[in-house]
């Protein structure tokens, strides 16, 4: 289709290398800027980045694998007492941000907080007599993280095992293995690819984390990028740290892509036939039910119930300004959602109609912002808007008007760059699954029938892309809502959204105040991953 | 390029080449295909036989040559009709079915011109051609492979093509089912007059569907000529063996008439081949008769048997091994010796 538009490839090129420049004007940064902070900053705060990240990442990985697989094993399969509920229920912590997350326990664990009130009630101690972990400390950040991303990995081991066939776990039988020989021979081994994908999601996820890390104070990369950037002003240092961090990321991306193709040949099941779900009664039943309730219950259900509480009976929130964030927060990620589907459908679609190496390559590379912390992408989106920003100044003044202002950098242009960087790749996913499932065979067919490209466009393409296309506007939607870092320093002045008010209310210690900006983002964000839950008990169709 | 033979001819192909990049993997193909004929590209895969049928509908540029349909050029090297002008219905291998479609909806995607009663009656028409009536308001889901597939057949016969064209229709589909729907799909397109273009690697459903078979090797055509003659009279050693099954025999020409080989002097003209040159004679099993009174006698090396007749391996005393289908109830022992006596009505001969 449309092979005789050749302006087609021309915008494609364009739009995807400006999805590079951030990490393109990041990296000249780092390589020839000048840095005043340098090799005092080399020595001694890189050290503490590197390390203090590391045990995060190290962190991080252990919580996750020790939520998500028992969780995903027992559920997929065997059959236990509130099976069929908590399969889905340890999805929904993806719907929490992890800063939300740490704003509750901390609200929920600190003295004041009505854990460590009811130890003193209970037992009559008094401030300094008893030791109680602090919440905002490293292993806090670790366990917050760990409980709002362990269903990435949940969710790739449940595919891997229920992708597993029977036949392979019934030739080990057959070969004298007992069941649970079986489990930890055959089914973990063979889901292991999805499993690291999976994990090499969750700490790409934690290294771009900067709400949690920052409200806790522990010095990771993304805080130090932040420091450079806003307390020494050095974009060099700033450029160098974040070149650091690419290279872990970059790092865990190809162990992502590794992974997943290591994933798509462990994957051998020829039949639909499933394996018999192991019954666990009684004892078992009951462990297996609350080794599955944890996650879901620290993830999810405790912080909702607190947010809620806190946002119903004790916020003093609810009001007019209330309001006025949450339009903000609602048409700026609905014009994100717009304007990064389209960029994302420009590029699928430059794909399809040219298979050829150049443009494979384009669309691949536009792809990593999702690996991008949004630090950096901000950033790098900062740097050259307010560059251009000058260059427009001074020529307006020039010709002896007054200066427009910041045009560019100064307005929601940043933001929205920003955000099609960083989320594009979702988008384009989603969009890609879709006009796969066109075969190019269904285009041929319609051709033959007499449609020329556009008849195809709306007789075939708009109606079996309608779904994918929805689903890539919620998750685009839903992400920008949640995004924090790179809102905070994109945003125009005075322009507030519900992440950013709950960050500030957070700071000030007011976390009962952010409550309803909490709450609201999170109810929201179960959107998509309800829609998740529905695409995967789907059964897959013909055709 | 004569008017007599542009009218005489429906389908023409003349000289077409076609390449991928600066690959060629067509090549200077003519082809004549008459009104209401059915005409099969076979070949093994790889052999370009795909590309070709693509040129034709219109999906892939000519590098060189023409392809005209009842008189009017659709193709050459400046110029291509698009394939949504032309015509020309196509089936393709993995079905296609629009899947967001009901089965009335994709019988009537290429009906987008008709009076609403019109396209109607055509729907209903094609739908108890195939035998799915009643399937109107059932999704390409919902049928099994043979179904979508007769559906895929009426979507593309609906426009009334001029030609019809059909990439591998049967592939997808299991021994019994495709064993039930060839010959259907044979009597649907001869009820409706259709011509019809065929690609498959499968010779028995070239057989079972074609009146002419093209057989192509390596981007060529090496015979294009009816089922019968391409089995009985294989224009090439390739064709010879392609189709069917035999074995080569080396022989020496004695004169106009006669060639000497393992198995003894066998009559027969021999055309074109010099007095004592060497040849390759191709013997069918079907030419070779199992006679206890002969005094050619083979070793059974191996055999197989088929229901209504044993196929067995026999090696001669020079080595040569021959094929040679004998009736059901001759159940002769591996190893054991037997006589054999060939039946050429001609002979196959090949340089």
């Amino acid at each position: 289709m449309f092979k005789h538009i050749n302006w087609f490839n021309s915008a494609t090129v364009i739009v995807a290398l400006f999805l590079l420049l951030p990490v393109m004007v990041m990296l000249y940064q780092a390589i020839l800027g000048d840095s005043e902070l340098g090799l005092h900053m080399l020595r001694v705060l890189l050290a503490e980045y590197v390390s203090n990240s590391l045990l995060l990442l190290l962190g991080v990985a252990v919580g996750v694998l020790m939520l998500a697989l028992p969780a995903a094993w027992l559920t997929s399969m065997c059959r236990f007492p509130g099976q069929t509920w908590l399969a889905w229920a340890l999805l929904l912590p993806m719907a929490m941000p992890a800063y939300i997350i740490a704003y509750t326990y901390t609200g929920i664990l600190d003295f004041a907080g009505p854990v460590q009130s009811f130890i003193r009630d209970w037992t009559g101690l008094g401030y300094g007599d008893y030791w109680f972990p602090e919440v905002r400390s490293l292993g806090g950040a670790v366990v917050m993280l760990s409980l709002v991303l362990y269903p990435y990995v949940y969710l790739m081991a449940r595919a891997a095992f229920a992708q597993q066939s029977v036949t392979s776990l019934e030739v080990g039988r057959s070969l004298g293995y007992s069941q649970w020989q079986a489990l930890f021979f055959l089914a973990m081994p063979m889901a292991r690819p999805a499993i690291a994908a999976g994990l090499a999601l969750v700490m790409m996820e934690t290294l771009a984390d900067y709400g949690t890390v920052q409200y806790f104070g522990v010095s990771v990369f993304t805080t130090g990028i932040f420091r450079a950037f806003y307390g020494y002003g050095d974009t060099a240092a700033t450029a160098q740290l974040a070149t650091v961090l690419l290279v872990f990321v970059v790092a865990l991306l190809a162990m992502e892509r590794l992974s997943r193709r290591r994933a798509k040949y462990h994957s051998v099941a020829t039949t639909d036939k499933r394996a018999e779900p192991i019954e666990l009664t009684a004892g078992k039943g009951w462990l297996a039910f609350v080794l599955c309730l944890i996650p879901f219950a620290l993830g999810f259900l405790i912080p909702v119930l607190q947010l809620t509480y806190w946002a119903v009976f004790e916020s003093n929130e609810w009001n007019w300004d209330f309001f006025s964030l949450a339009w903000n927060s609602f048409y700026l990620a609905c014009l994100a959602a717009l304007l990064v589907v389209a960029l994302a459908l420009l590029l699928a679609y430059a794909r399809r109609i040219e298979p050829g190496q150049p443009v494979k390559g384009v669309v691949a590379m536009a792809g990593f912002g999702y690996a991008m912390p949004g630090t950096i992408i901000a950033i790098g989106v900062l740097l050259p808007l307010a560059w251009m920003d000058q260059q427009i100044i001074s020529w307006i003044q020039g010709l002896g008007w007054s200066s427009p202002g910041l045009l560019l950098s100064g307005s929601l242009v940043a933001l929205l760059f920003a955000y099609s960087v960083r989320f594009i790749a979702v988008a384009l996913s989603s969009v890609r699954a879709g006009l796969d499932s066109i075969k190019p065979s269904v285009d041929y067919a319609g051709r033959s029938l007499g449609h020329g490209p556009w008849g195809l466009l709306r007789r075939i393409h708009v109606p079996m892309m309608r779904s994918t296309v929805l689903t890539a506007l919620l998750i685009v939607f839903v992400d920008v809502l949640k995004e924090l870092p790179a809102t905070l320093i994109l945003r125009p002045f005075n322009f507030n959204t519900l992440a950013v008010r709950a960050y500030e209310l957070a700071a000030d210690e007011r976390l009962v105040d952010a409550a309803p900006a909490s709450i609201t983002i999170v109810m929201v964000a179960l959107i998509p991953v309800l829609v998740l839950h529905r695409a995967m008990n789907k059964r897959p169709k013909q055709n | 390029m004569s008017i007599l033979a542009q009218q005489s001819a429906h389908l023409q192909l003349r000289d077409v080449c076609l390449a991928y990049g600066h690959q060629q993997v067509v090549h200077h193909v003519d082809l004549d295909l008459n009104n209401q004929e059915i005409a099969c590209l076979l070949g093994p895969s790889g052999c370009g036989k795909s590309t070709l049928l693509r040129a034709v509908a219109g999906f892939q540029p000519l590098a060189n040559g023409t392809i005209s349909l009842d008189g009017k050029l659709l193709s050459s090297d400046q110029q291509v009709v698009p394939p949504e002008a032309r015509q020309v219905g196509m089936v393709f291998q993995d079905v296609a079915l629009f899947p967001h479609l009901s089965i009335a909806d994709n019988v009537a995607f290429g009906l987008q011109n008709w009076k609403r009663r019109e396209r109607k009656a055509r729907v209903q028409q094609l739908l108890a051609l195939v035998d799915l009536a009643g399937y109107e308001q059932r999704y390409p889901h919902e049928l099994s492979g043979g179904q979508q597939q007769r559906i895929a057949l009426a979507r593309a016969m609906a426009p009334k093509p001029q030609l019809l064209l059909m990439d591998e229709p049967f592939s997808g589909l299991d021994a019994m089912l495709r064993e039930e729907l060839v010959p259907e799909v044979a009597t649907v397109l001869k009820q409706e007059g259709i011509t019809a273009l065929l690609v498959t690697h499968d010779q028995n459903e070239a057989f079972a569907m074609a009146d002419r078979i093209a057989v192509m090797r390596h981007g060529s055509v090496e015979q294009w000529n009816t089922a019968y003659n391409i089995y009985h009279r294989p224009a090439t050693a390739f064709v010879a063996d392609f189709i069917g099954e035999g074995d080569f025999l080396v022989g020496t020409v004695v004169d106009a008439q006669q060639v000497e080989t393992a198995v003894g002097l066998l009559r027969g003209p021999c055309d074109g081949y010099a007095v004592d040159s060497q040849v390759q004679v191709f013997i069918r099993p079907d030419d070779v008769l199992h006679d206890d009174a002969s005094s050619l006698q083979g070793r059974i090396v191996s055999k197989r048997f088929r229901g209504t007749h044993f196929l067995y391996r026999v090696e001669m005393s020079g080595g040569q091994q021959l094929s040679c289908f004998t009736d059901s109830h001759h159940d002769h022992q591996i190893g054991e010796n037997i006589g054999i006596k060939l039946n050429l009505d001609h002979l196959l001969l090949f340089g």
